[in-house]
């Protein structure tokens, strides 16, 4: 039989590496992670999802960003400097495609104003079906999250790929 | 002692123990910071590494030389598990081209035998930075603008493929 000691200790470290991780980890880093998961589950969209819902989604997505925002996503989409603009943006884009996915592959985080501003670079997947075409994309985007009204929102978005064309500027 | 007990957790169950952790930790440390194992995600690399299956990364290939033309590389997208996978083409210095699907280094014809099939891939000579690489997937069927090529930072490649 195991001894008790055993399971005394095993029980110990698993409750104080949780403690360690709870209390001594960054909580508003924790934060932000969570809303970057929020985001990229607001831009899920599905082929049966009405217009009325497309509304509410895009005010929703936009509800993720500052009130001044400088997004820069790169092709297809424009520019993007308010928060009103981003909804009009988001409201053309989701109904343009039949479907749509956003999955987060990994991402790093690291203060630029410690609890105030952060940089996020977050590697994701899309998938997106318009016009009965499928595709499946890889992209890298630089994101600035501060802290507005208690709540982490984005700031600003840019492309932040590994690889460039020949003849862009750099990263 | 049950002989349950025995199989599961050994007749010290603390070496066990002890020895699980161990052997965790080399797995979490070389899967890391050596060897990890990758998921291939995208048609980009088609018909040499295909979509949706998974490989082993080698973390430690080009720690002590360079990569060289033709081996494929690992590139850093974000954080530790996210990398694109591409193939090297242009070396640094080099003046890499396409022409009519043709992969032109130094304005000579350099073979491609990974490349299934033609393309109609139309790049002007481009000379590659010092300290960059210029790097590829072997899928030509996808037309050059939508396809993630171009150059990338010595920096940036974190590795090769073991397997």
């Amino acid at each position: 039989m195991v001894k008790s000691w055993t399971w005394g200790l095993l029980l110990a470290g698993v409750l104080l590496g949780g403690a360690w991780w709870w209390l001594g980890g960054d909580r508003d880093l924790r934060k932000i992670m969570r809303q970057s998961e929020r985001l990229a589950a607001a831009l899920h969209k599905t082929p049966d999802e009405g217009l009325l819902g497309l509304a509410t989604r895009s005010r929703e997505v936009a509800g993720f960003f500052a009130s001044k925002v400088a997004l820069t996503p790169g092709d297809p989409l424009p520019p993007i400097q308010s928060r009103d603009e981003l909804v009009t943006v988001a409201a053309t884009t989701l109904h343009a495609v039949s479907s749509l996915e956003v999955q987060i592959l990994d991402r790093e985080l690291s203060w630029i104003e410690p609890h105030q501003e952060a940089a996020m670079r977050v590697a994701v997947e899309v998938r997106v079906e318009a016009q009965g075409e499928r595709q499946k994309m890889l992209h890298t985007y630089d994101l600035k999250w501060i802290r507005e009204e208690e709540r982490w929102v984005v700031a600003s978005v840019q492309p932040g790929e590994s690889i460039r064309r020949p003849g862009a500027s750099g990263q | 002692m049950p002989t349950w007990s025995i199989w599961l957790w050994g007749r010290r169950p603390h070496v066990t123990l002890l020895r699980a952790a161990v052997l965790g930790t080399a797995l979490y440390l070389v899967g890391r910071y050596a060897f990890p194992p990758v998921h291939v995600s995208g048609l980009s690399m088609e018909p040499t590494v295909h979509d949706g299956t998974w490989r082993i990364g080698n973390k430690l290939k080009f720690h002590n030389r360079d990569p060289q033309r033709g081996e494929l590389v690992m590139i850093r997208m974000a954080g530790w598990h996210a990398y694109y996978l591409k193939r090297v083409l242009g070396l640094p210095g080099e003046t890499i081209a396409f022409r009519s699907g043709a992969l032109l280094i130094n304005g000579h014809v350099v073979p491609e035998p990974y490349v299934d099939g033609t393309s109609d891939w139309a790049l002007n000579p481009t000379r590659v930075p010092e300290g960059e690489y210029f790097v590829a997937g072997d899928n030509r069927a996808v037309p050059l603008p939508a396809h993630k090529a171009g150059l990338t930072r010595r920096s940036d490649i974190a590795g090769g493929l073991l397997w």
